[in-house]
């Protein structure tokens, strides 16, 4: 009788020690994917709006309005504070929790520009459905496109390379079979000044980026100096994935993107923290913010002390500015999590950046929002607008003047569940 | 004759043995809770998530005391004439094998609890309550080919090496089947190696679960760790009846 009390003990213990572990959060009624909100400021990803008044069913936007609509939804009162798209990064890495990491600062979306295919897979159906979910929305290249023993072969995954350009359209189906919503090139030019990996040839690259535009695709290029980059726009690139610091971009360069319509993703808070290593600090203690343990270890890490030039930080600024006046779309991101970088934040980073390189600040918003999602023809994400996922961000007033707010989000939807 | 109260004096007696050598029982449930802790949670370098590193490493932390307790206990009453002793016994030498079993479930049973309970606490897993039970049982259950690696090991060895050669059959057998590193992370032919071994189907069983699987299906997991275990079991035999001559 006492072996059978003992057994019946241990049971109910072990039970009760399964049944209290902590559980995902169900949808509870009052945060419901379906509601009305206003009154706000709207900024839409390429402009403010006169509308005051945003309608979301079940995590799609269905409505933008003057006056508060009549609809049985429940109701969201605001004072007038500022709603913006859920911010994207253009140009991440992802894995583990980076998705999570990043929609907690207000990161609804973002672009991978080189990972794992079977992870892109796993998360692109949640792209065109609302349901609740804790994790930003994924685009991506899968693997990239480079030489034998090139840029993007030494980090451990076994990743295809190319060895002529014969081989281009293969490379390429390949790539869209396996799920590449894009194609990532990596690119050296030939007589480049620099130390760096080997190169896929400038033939090669042409043809790599005319298979992607005959399978109806961009090509985008990770290029890290003036050389590469023309070379990238001449041979057709649809985007720059990366600025450069070797020298600021010249005419010549900046009238051939203007022309082309290229665009880029200067990524200068990660070159700031080669060239200077100042702005985290700066930033973090500003703000006042601390950031998770997660974030705070790729942020710690550095490319090792190799000694720039000081004038090279200005020519990075100089060409994002060149090529901002002369019309070249310009996208926020962050290329976290390379070391100085993490998940998020190092978006918000990137965007005072481009707020030192002179943007206005409705243009540094959009180049987190509407703009990338134009580029990447993103189909329900970046803007404020009726068939646009609810992602959202509500931010402080200040926030039509000043670029901080973004900083602290005052409420975060994805899909229109609130975080 | 089947006797169920042999079975459980037995199992009860068993267990007895292992509450008063703390010295066995304690570090061999507070290394997986360690390793987790430290590669899982605090240097998770690795590309899992929080809730995927838990799996493995719960897969990891359950296969090995299973394995252990088997194989030091089985080749220590060996060398001891303990196991003859048994054998001559009147008691059914199947209550023995099955008492060594009990133990190494109620071992699993902790080490999966602390497990869970780390991950819950700090590294924020979330699962609902019938991922939690399916993982739970998924673990406990599919620990029966590994115990039976150690059973045949315990029987093979002699009781100095058995600890050694299960940790080099453990160990790397873990790193195959992507317990540390997720397997997709590890070159190709890792791939075709891991079809091979039991930890990795065992793994996939626990990973389906929570839908972090490689999308092969269950059953064919399912039917690679029975036939395993089968094949294990013939094994056992075999050696057991090779002890008698």
């Amino acid at each position: 009788m006492k072996k059978i009390l003992l057994l019946l003990a241990a049971v109910v213990a072990v039970l009760a020690i399964v049944l209290n572990l902590p559980t995902p959060k169900t949808a509870d009624v009052a945060n419901d994917n379906s509601f009305v909100i206003g009154p706000v400021k709207i900024f839409d990803g390429e402009k403010w709006r006169a509308e005051k008044f945003v309608v979301v069913h079940e995590g799609w936007i269905t409505e933008l309005s003057m006056q508060r609509p009549d609809l049985d939804l429940p109701y969201r009162e605001t004072q007038g504070q500022v709603l913006m798209p859920g911010l994207i990064d253009a140009h991440v890495h992802v894995w583990g929790d980076a998705l999570k990491q990043s929609l907690n600062f207000g990161v609804t979306t973002v672009i991978d520009m080189f990972g794992d295919p079977s992870f892109l897979q796993q998360h692109k159906a949640a792209r065109a459905e609302t349901r609740q979910a804790k994790h930003a929305d994924i685009f991506g290249a899968g693997y990239l496109v480079t030489a034998p023993n090139g840029h993007g072969t030494q980090y451990g995954i076994p990743v295809p390379t190319l060895s002529e350009p014969s081989a281009a359209p293969k490379a390429v189906a390949k790539r869209l079979d396996s799920g590449s919503d894009f194609i990532k090139i990596v690119y050296t030019h030939a007589g480049a000044a620099y130390q760096h990996a080997p190169s896929i040839s400038y033939t090669e690259l042409e043809a790599t980026i005319k298979a992607a535009h005959q399978a109806q695709h961009l090509a985008v290029v990770h290029v890290a100096d003036h050389a590469s980059a023309m070379d990238a726009v001449k041979a057709g690139a649809d985007g720059l994935v990366h600025g450069f610091f070797d020298r600021p971009a010249n005419d010549e360069l900046v009238q051939l993107m203007r022309s082309n319509g290229t665009f880029i993703i200067p990524t200068m808070a990660l070159y700031e923290g080669m060239l200077r290593g100042e702005l985290n600090e700066t930033l973090l203690t500003a703000e006042n913010l601390k950031l998770p343990a997660s974030a705070q270890t790729s942020l710690n890490q550095s490319f090792g002390n190799t000694a720039f030039p000081a004038h090279f930080y200005e020519n990075l600024l100089l060409t994002t500015e060149r090529l901002y006046q002369a019309g070249v779309p310009i996208l926020a991101g962050s290329d976290a999590p390379n070391p100085g970088t993490a998940h998020g934040w190092s978006l918000l980073a990137e965007l005072e950046m481009l707020q030192r390189v002179g943007l206005p600040l409705e243009s540094v918003m959009h180049a987190a929002t509407a703009a990338p999602a134009k580029a990447f023809a993103l189909p329900h994400q970046g803007r404020i607008a009726v068939g646009m996922k609810a992602d959202l961000l509500l931010v402080d007033t200040s926030a039509t003047t000043n670029l901080p707010a973004l900083f602290h989000p005052l409420a975060i939807w994805k899909n229109g569940f609130a975080l | 004759m089947f006797n169920a109260n042999l079975y459980v004096k037995e199992a009860g007696y068993d267990l007895l043995s292992l509450w008063r050598t703390p010295a066995f029982f304690l570090p061999a449930i507070l290394f997986p809770v360690t390793f987790y802790i430290f590669f899982g949670i605090v240097f998770n370098f690795s590309s899992g998530s929080s809730k995927y590193m838990l799996v493995s490493y719960a897969c990891f932390g359950m296969m090995g005391p299973a394995m252990f307790n088997y194989a030091t206990a089985v080749a220590s009453d060996r060398a001891h004439g303990w196991l003859t002793l048994k054998r001559v016994a009147p008691m059914p030498f199947n209550a023995y094998v099955a008492a060594k079993y009990v133990s190494s479930l109620v071992f699993a049973l902790c080490i999966a609890l602390i497990l869970f309970v780390t991950g819950g606490l700090f590294a924020g897993v979330e699962l609902y309550t019938w991922q939690w039970l399916a993982l739970l049982l998924v673990l406990l259950i599919g620990t029966l080919p590994f115990a039976l690696i150690g059973l045949l090991l315990g029987l093979c060895l002699s009781d100095k090496s058995a600890p050694a050669v299960v940790n080099l059959v453990y160990l790397p057998m873990a790193f195959l089947s992507g317990l540390w590193v997720p397997i997709q992370f590890l070159p190709e032919a890792v791939q075709y190696i891991a079809y091979g071994l039991p930890a990795y189907h065992y793994a996939q069983l626990a990973h389906a679960v929570i839908g972090t699987s490689q999308g092969h299906s269950i059953w064919l997991h399912l039917a690679a760790l029975v036939g395993f275990s089968l094949l294990l079991v013939l094994l056992v035999r075999w050696r057991y009846q090779r002890l008698s001559h």
